[in-house]
């Protein structure tokens, strides 16, 4: 009986993911579809790279940044 | 003044760990991989964590701050914008992304919360910095130039600056997609190698290709491909790539050029393949050598530390006090994202914090350890047939005649190594004056027979076997350079004779590891030369052994013969049944 109890929680488990996952791939596909897609296309009209070099100079000094922006996540 | 107490954690990438700064002093530190079994894990490093925590007897309230080793936003805006510029290329990489990154990798003070139920806040330190950190803080210079050169950060691929005393100046960076690290993982990707995992391997394979660049007819090809400038920099074409767009690492543009389809795994080697290797790891240092003489004359600095996943290529870092104008060179034992844990700890003591430096990395046993008691209860409680040692000079006496009995050890002493290279507390050892004895180790590691073996020497008879820097770098004890073995030695130490004659040494100083230092002493004394085969103590595809458990299990898997497991000794045959 117990087996069969387990069994049939795994069961649930794995259908369970596989609802999740149908789901997340779904929104995400839809995602990139109408949101990704529209703004990489509005993108190349107007000729804007997103992937640029942007060479060297970069300071991230921390003479210049205080404690604070180092909670920040970005 | 009270205790400052930092812990640095980097996961969710590839290599997660974690690293506990005493006021100041790195005390502990450990990739997670050694405590779950699942090599280059990237799941949050709790293990690892608490290995730092409870080998200092602390609890999460002594912890003062936790420092995470980059900047989780900014990563992901490069994702967002690559997916962007690559639409509609980039779904596939766009939904197998996105979930971890609403699940994990954007809610870092959440996670960090709820595992370590630790209640402050965490400093997010960007991931270069981090690697200058971890490359510069632990260094034994005062003053040094910079160099961070990996795969990818946020967006930064490669940074330069300097370091003075406690703070660092990054002055330089060169962004994704130009990378000088994914370039060597998209040739390791063409030959038919794992991508983070096998770029060792192209570094093996390209001393069996032609290396002279006028001969070498893929050389003059793969230049075309990285473009390197005079300002120190350098750009690449990115049609010869596609990883910016998706999952593959090279484009059928870079088939075209090189006239190769992408070698499939299990395809034979044939010797354009070790030609493309050869040329891959010709232009890289081309580029390479090119930015480091721009630092130096940049900053002025004499000495120089790498840091950054290619601070692994041993290769080219042998190579770099001469084709530079440096004159003294330090890479860390971990400088890839493994070791980032400790730069970014090590930044927030000494940079955030303003503290002053109190840390030189002599040595890279920063991880668990095992009493004698610990071992023999393991033993006894296991039923395994053992021996006891009387004293270290034992150990040594009897371990160093196996070895030149051909015998192939396991040796597990004190702490295990912070880094992907065991250094003589997790490794396995064997005669270097033995072929059968590469061939055997080979097998036991699963290695293809065309990657070398690495010597483990003592400091001062190093310049006696090996064409080393003068001064011998202080990183040499960590296997990141790879030198010509001497002439007149090369027959008699065959077996760790890579097959244009060097070899990836590593250097001893008695007073960091002396049980394993007058093994190799007394190994000399027995068989004349004071050098052994070290290889990590591992099975093919698993990270190294951590624990007695996984010490034994190796053993009885493999072809070793026996077991030097702190105070005992323990022989495969007699526990074969």
């Amino acid at each position: 009986m117990n087996i069969f109890l387990k069994n049939i929680k795994e069961g649930m488990y794995y259908f369970a993911e596989l609802i999740a996952n149908l789901i997340n791939t779904t929104l995400l596909l839809f995602a990139f579809i109408f949101v990704v897609g529209p703004t990489a296309i509005i993108a190349k009209i107007v000729g804007k790279k997103f992937l640029q070099a942007k060479g060297g100079g970069a300071d991230m000094s921390d003479n210049k940044k205080k404690r604070e922006d180092f909670y920040k996540q970005f | 003044m009270g205790e400052t107490n930092i812990l640095g954690i980097s996961c969710y990438y590839h290599d997660s760990s974690a690293a506990l700064v005493k006021n100041g002093v790195v005390v502990g530190a450990a990739h997670e991989e050694r405590f779950t079994g699942k090599k280059h894990d990237t799941s949050f490093p709790l293990n690892a964590a608490k290995f730092c925590l409870d080998s200092q007897g602390m609890t999460i309230g002594d912890i003062d701050h936790i420092a995470f080793y980059e900047k989780p936003v900014l990563k992901f805006d490069r994702f967002l914008s690559q997916s962007i510029e690559g639409f509609p290329e980039t779904a596939k990489m766009f939904l197998r992304a996105v979930p971890f990154w609403f699940t994990e990798k954007l809610r870092v003070p959440r996670i960090v919360n709820k595992k370590l139920n630790y209640k402050g806040n965490v400093f997010f330190i960007e991931h270069h910095l981090s690697h200058a950190a971890a490359s510069f803080l632990p260094s034994p210079f005062s003053n040094a130039a910079i160099v961070s050169v990996d795969g990818v950060g946020e967006w930064a691929t490669t940074t330069w600056g300097e370091g003075e005393n406690n703070a660092i100046n990054l002055s330089g960076q060169i962004n994704f997609p130009h990378s000088l690290g994914l370039f060597y993982s998209t040739m390791t990707a063409f030959l038919g190698f794992k991508v983070n995992n096998d770029e060792s391997k192209i570094m093996a394979l390209r001393a069996y290709g032609e290396e002279n660049k006028k001969e070498n007819e893929f050389y003059k090809k793969l230049k075309q491909v990285v473009e390197i400038r005079k300002n120190g920099s350098f750009a690449l074409d990115m049609k010869y790539f596609s990883y910016h767009r998706g999952l593959k690492m090279p484009s059928a543009e870079l088939s075209r050029l090189l006239d190769c389809p992408v070698r499939k795994k299990e395809e034979r080697l044939k010797q354009k393949h070790k030609d493309i290797a050869a040329a891959g790891q010709m232009v890289y240092e081309e580029a390479l050598f090119n930015l480091l003489n721009h630092v130096q004359k940049e900053t002025g600095r004499k000495n120089i530390v790498i840091g950054g996943g290619c601070g692994l290529n041993s290769v080219a870092n042998g190579k770099i006090i001469n084709k530079t104008r440096f004159e003294n060179i330090w890479i860390p034992p971990s400088p890839g994202d493994g070791g980032t844990s400790v730069g970014a700890a090590l930044y927030a003591y000494n940079c955030i914090l303003k503290k002053e430096r109190k840390f030189i990395m002599e040595n890279a046993y920063l991880g668990p350890s095992f009493t004698n008691k610990e071992i023999k209860n393991f033993l006894k409680e296991n039923k395994i047939i053992y021996h006891a040692f009387k004293n270290e000079e034992e150990i040594v006496a009897k371990t160093a005649k196996l070895i030149d009995e051909n015998n192939i050890i396991g040796w597990f002493q004190g702490k295990m190594e912070w880094g992907p290279r065991a250094l003589g507390n997790r490794s396995i050892l064997g005669n270097p004056c033995n072929l059968r004895a590469k061939n055997r180790l080979l097998k036991i590691k699963e290695r293809e027979n065309f990657r070398p073996l690495c010597p483990a020497v003592c400091r001062e008879d190093a310049h006696k076997y090996f064409h080393c820097d003068n001064p011998l770098p202080k990183s040499t004890d960590f296997i990141t350079m790879v030198y010509k073995v001497k002439e007149d030695w090369r027959k008699r130490i065959s077996a760790v004779v890579h097959v244009d004659g060097t070899a990836g040494l590593q250097t001893i100083k008695e007073k960091d590891n002396p049980l394993y230092y007058n093994l190799i002493k007394e190994f000399g004394k027995l068989s004349g030369v004071p050098v052994i085969v070290n290889t990590s103590f591992n099975l093919g595809g698993k990270p190294i052994v951590n624990t007695p458990r996984d010490a034994y299990d190796c053993m009885m898997k493999t072809g070793i013969d026996c077991l030097v497991i702190g105070n005992y000794l323990v022989y495969k045959k007699e526990n074969s049944n």
